[in-house]
């Protein structure tokens, strides 16, 4: 059933999304980690469509936020109403309650207001008019923002990008899928015709499901040592932390699950190390300007593998 | 690519450049005083043009370029030197054509070239000073030296700082046991180690010629004359004195030296046992070697004039080291040179009348030339002479100008005006130019000579007892001879430097002066005689060149084994312990045996499968096989026999 399952997600996705296979897979298996995705690029190629995509397929409730900035923390948590006919304040939930957030342009919105949906990415729970309340499960978010240094962006610091399991990029598309795009119909509307591929009871399998993937101690010292190399290689400005040691594995057994293996190689590691690393690592020399999937891959292409 | 090739090609980034020119930056700081201003000036502007250069990615100029600058490097090093060997211009040339290098480094190579000039320049500069301090700041040079080579030579990342020194200190840690050796055992030719000739910097130091005021001058410097170890408890300061050159011809201002008789053995009879000690002299540019009176030997390389001189056979122009034995209680007895005793009454023909009056006088009073000399002394003793270290200028006739009118003098007034007096009233007389005491130094328990000890006596010559020492200072100032010279000084109100004020101050000068003692006896004096008689004591009896080269030859193989062997053992087992791994290794040796490119650090082992059985399609099925039974092995959940058996299959079905 799974096995399927995944495929039938896969294919859905990709029929959308046009040549972009490995991308749309790195996107799943962050999700089936349990973990946040940030998909960083310019405009039109692509970045909505995905994360509408994949909202749809995995049958979650979902919203759209689009941050603006002058929005507030309480246009996403909600806010309290005060009722006449009850003579009380009775608290409307904002976008923010729903399993699936797709957070469009993140970087636009004011530090303050990124801060109130990270705090609920980490915490899975909002504080609304001092009282707590809990989010529905599964939670995620697909964050999507602009690379480029515009006016009025705030770009998101590190301490808060590290909440995303990781960071893809889309790219433009090969000449023969850009084709296939130009002649194909309305994305738009191929989105909004897409069926839920997976029952939330399924997806919660999967995502339990990857968490058992065997990870051997040989593997375990491959992750080491790329952790060690970010620390001691003099190309990077701060190594890397154990939480991202810690990210690297849920995404390689996510991965290899995906693969339909019950043990992660090193492969695995490697084909999402990329997408994990990429928002965590800083050049520093002369990488100091290269982007975060190029320092990874100088990572990988530097340790040997046990 | 090959980590050579990849050297040779690849770009030399700005960061990794700038170590390179931090490290050249460092090696050069001790030279830059000594070179000509133009040459560290074309450095430091081709380094910052180097710089700017990457950063705003400026063109290297043309070969062409380049050659000329080249050629007017080489010219412009010949106009200042006039020559273009040698040490002052070799070293001159290398920081040239190092500053010219930079014009042209691009790739990693040539940043590695600059890097080993860089380790050139450090020996460079061993030829200019030997001193702990050099050493330990060159130390600091290589350390930076080699890590910024592992840096530049790294094939992707680099490495970060601490742990670039780490891995170098390493290195040169692993290094230091051969070096040892190299030391130890490297045949050395006759000199020092570092054989330069001294370079023109004066050297403070006692002269052949004794003036009035010349002591005195002297007593200012603090500089080391040399160092002394006695074997057994030194003798008390008062015995403590150390012979130079004896002067004997006065020309009615100055003392001179004149000819020293020729060597006559040891002929005067000691009164008290010899104490046996060990100098380390500094050089001084002159023969004499300093011994307490009197010396009992001769040592290497010297003669032992009659007048008990030890001169050794060339000017001492570096550090030399000689045992000797002295008797400091003896009787010289007749000597049997006239000419020694009929010139050491010897005096102008004129001058000085007020003098050669009292000699009269005293010689009219006294018949013997004791009493006579008694008289003198007690005339220092008792008329206000006065002892001091900032002496008046003294006239046309200074004897008679220090006796009757200023009355104020250093050891030399003291001795010059009393052989004078005896030479007047016939008594045959000469001046003896040496030092006087020591500081003993309780850290390596022995005894350090200043140039402030330097110190003037005199010699008379009796019928019946041969040479006997009379010290006027004695006479006047007694603390001087029984405590020294910083008696004096603190007398005085001098203030005799600020360390020795405050005790731990004190105690780490003569630390510090303990240090430097070691350095210089057992580093820098380590020379062709005590490599003999080290080898001797490991029982190498007259060990030759050959034998040297031989034995060096042995301990280094020995030493390097040692540390394969260990480096085998601890750094990175060669033998992988998991079976698994060296299947997969034989693995890979029987495909890349077949002709499959070798598998490349950071490919994992499904990717290298698919790689080898798309390449190789006779060996598919094997390698399928293979990887399959080594990731089950090896990452699943677990692994069995059956698979280490089925890799091993798999590996000897291919061929």
């Amino acid at each position: 059933m799974t096995m399927s399952a995944i495929d039938r997600c896969l294919n859905q996705i990709n029929q959308v999304i046009v040549g972009k296979s490995h991308e749309v897979r790195l996107a799943v298996a962050c999700l089936l980690a349990q973990g946040h995705l940030l998909i960083e690029d310019i405009p039109g190629v692509g970045k909505t469509t995905l994360s509408h995509a994949l909202a749809r397929t995995l049958g979650l409730r979902y919203q759209r936020i689009q941050f603006t900035s002058d929005m507030l923390p309480a246009d996403i948590i909600g806010v309290a109403v005060f009722e006449r006919d009850a003579g009380t304040f009775r608290f409307h939930p904002g976008p923010i309650f729903a399993q699936l957030i797709l957070a469009d342009e993140v970087n636009r919105a004011t530090p303050k207001t990124q801060s109130a949906l990270l705090e609920a990415m980490e915490e899975h729970q909002v504080t609304a008019e001092g009282e707590t309340r809990p989010l529905p499960e599964p939670f995620f978010v697909i964050a999507t923002q602009n690379p480029m240094r515009q006016i009025g962006t705030f770009p998101l610091p590190e301490s808060q990008l590290d909440r995303f399991l990781m960071r893809i990029t889309l790219g433009f598309p090969a000449e023969n899928a850009e084709r296939a795009l130009l002649r194909g119909e309305d994305r738009r509307g191929m989105v909004a015709k897409l069926d839920a591929a997976l029952t939330p009871e399924e997806l919660l399998e999967l995502q339990r499901r990857a968490r058992e993937v065997h990870i051997a101690d040989p593997l375990l010292d491959y992750v080491q040592a790329l952790l060690r190399q970010s620390r001691e290689g003099a190309a990077f400005e701060v190594g890397l932390s154990p939480r991202a040691g810690l990210a690297l594995i849920h995404a390689a057994q996510a991965w290899a699950m995906m693969a339909g293996r019950e043990a992660a190689l090193p492969e695995d590691v490697q084909a999402v190390a990329p997408g994990v690393f990429s928002h965590r690592l800083r050049g520093a020399g002369e990488l100091a300007d290269a982007h975060g999937e190029r320092l990874a891959q100088t990572l990988v292409a530097a340790v040997p593998v046990p | 690519m090959t980590v050579r090739a990849h050297i040779a090609t690849e770009h030399l980034e700005s960061d990794r450049l700038l170590w390179v020119l931090i490290c050249l930056g460092v090696v050069l700081a001790p030279h830059i005083l000594r070179l000509p201003v133009w040459i560290t000036a074309l450095f430091v502007v081709l380094a910052l043009w180097r710089v700017g250069a990457a950063h705003m990615r400026w063109r290297m100029p043309p070969a062409w370029v380049r050659a000329l600058f080249a050629v007017a490097g080489v010219a412009a090093v010949g106009l200042e030197f006039r020559a273009w060997g040698g040490q002052e211009a070799g070293t001159a040339m290398l920081v040239v054509m190092l500053s010219l290098k930079l014009t042209e480094t691009v790739r990693k190579r040539d940043g590695m070239i600059l890097v080993m000039i860089g380790y050139i320049l450090v020996i460079a500069n061993f030829l200019y000073s030997q001193t702990i301090l050099t050493g330990l700041y060159m130390v600091g040079a290589v350390w930076l030296n080699t890590a910024t080579l592992l840096h530049i030579t790294h094939p992707t990342t680099g490495i970060a700082p601490r742990e670039r020194f780490r891995q170098a200190g390493a290195l040169l840690l692993q290094a230091l046991p051969i070096a040892a050796l190299l030391f130890v055992l490297f045949p050395r030719v006759p000199g020092p180690l570092w054989g330069v000739p001294a370079g023109q910097d004066a050297v403070t130091g006692l002269s052949d010629r004794m003036e009035p005021g010349a002591i005195a001058a002297l007593s200012q410097s603090n500089a080391v004359a040399f160092r002394v170890t006695f074997d057994e408890e030194e003798p008390p300061t008062r015995q403590l004195y150390w012979r130079g050159p004896v002067l004997r011809s006065f020309d009615g201002r100055a003392w001179e030296q004149g000819a020293e008789p020729a060597p006559d053995g040891f002929n005067y009879e000691a009164l008290s046992p010899a104490v046996s000690y060990e100098v380390s002299l500094e050089p001084h540019r002159y023969r004499w070697m300093f011994t307490l009176d009197l010396p009992a030997e001769t040592p290497d390389n010297a003669i032992v004039t009659r007048a008990f001189q030890v001169l050794h056979e060339r000017p001492v122009r570096e550090r030399i080291l000689y045992r000797m034995r002295s008797h400091l209680e003896y009787r010289t007895g007749p000597d049997a040179n006239l000419f020694e005793r009929h010139r050491s009454t010897q005096l102008p023909r004129t001058g000085n009348p007020r003098a050669r009056a009292l000699a009269q006088r005293l010689a009219d009073e006294h018949d013997d030339p004791r009493a006579l000399l008694g008289a003198m002394l007690m005339m220092f003793r008792n008329e206000p002479y006065f002892y001091t270290l900032s002496p008046p200028a003294l006239g046309a006739n200074p004897v008679d100008g220090f006796l009757f009118d200023t009355r104020r003098g250093f050891c030399e007034h003291y001795a010059g005006s009393l052989a004078f007096v005896a030479r007047a009233a016939g008594i045959p007389a000469r001046v003896v130019l040496g030092y006087h005491g020591g500081e003993l130094n309780p850290v390596g328990n022995y005894l350090i000579v200043r140039q402030s000890d330097a110190h003037a006596w005199v010699e008379v010559y009796f019928e019946d007892e041969g040479w006997v020492r009379v010290d006027p200072t004695g006479a006047v100032a007694p603390q001087r001879i029984e405590r020294g010279a910083d008696a004096l000084g603190e007398e005085e109100g001098r203030n005799p430097g600020v360390m020795r004020g405050i005790p731990v101050l004190n105690r780490l000068r003569l630390q510090w002066d303990d240090m430097n003692n070691r350095w210089n006896q057992f580093v820098l004096g380590y020379d062709r005689d005590q490599q003999q008689r080290l080898l001797e004591r490991l029982g190498f009896e007259n060990a030759d060149y050959r034998t040297l080269v031989i034995l060096l030859f042995l301990a280094v193989a020995a030493a390097m084994a040692l540390l394969v062997a260990w480096l085998v053992r601890h750094a990175r087992p060669s033998r992988p312990r998991d079976p698994a791994v060296r299947l997969y290794l034989a693995l890979q040796r029987r495909l890349t045996k077949r002709g499959l490119a070798p598998r490349a650090l950071h490919e994992g082992p499904r990717d290298f499968g698919e790689r080898a059985a798309a390449a190789d399609a006779e060996a598919a099925d094997a390698v399928h096989a293979f990887i399959d039974a080594y990731l089950r092995y090896r990452y699943g959940r677990a692994g069995s026999g059956a698979d280490l058996a089925e890799m091993r299959t798999a590996v000897r079905a291919i061929r």
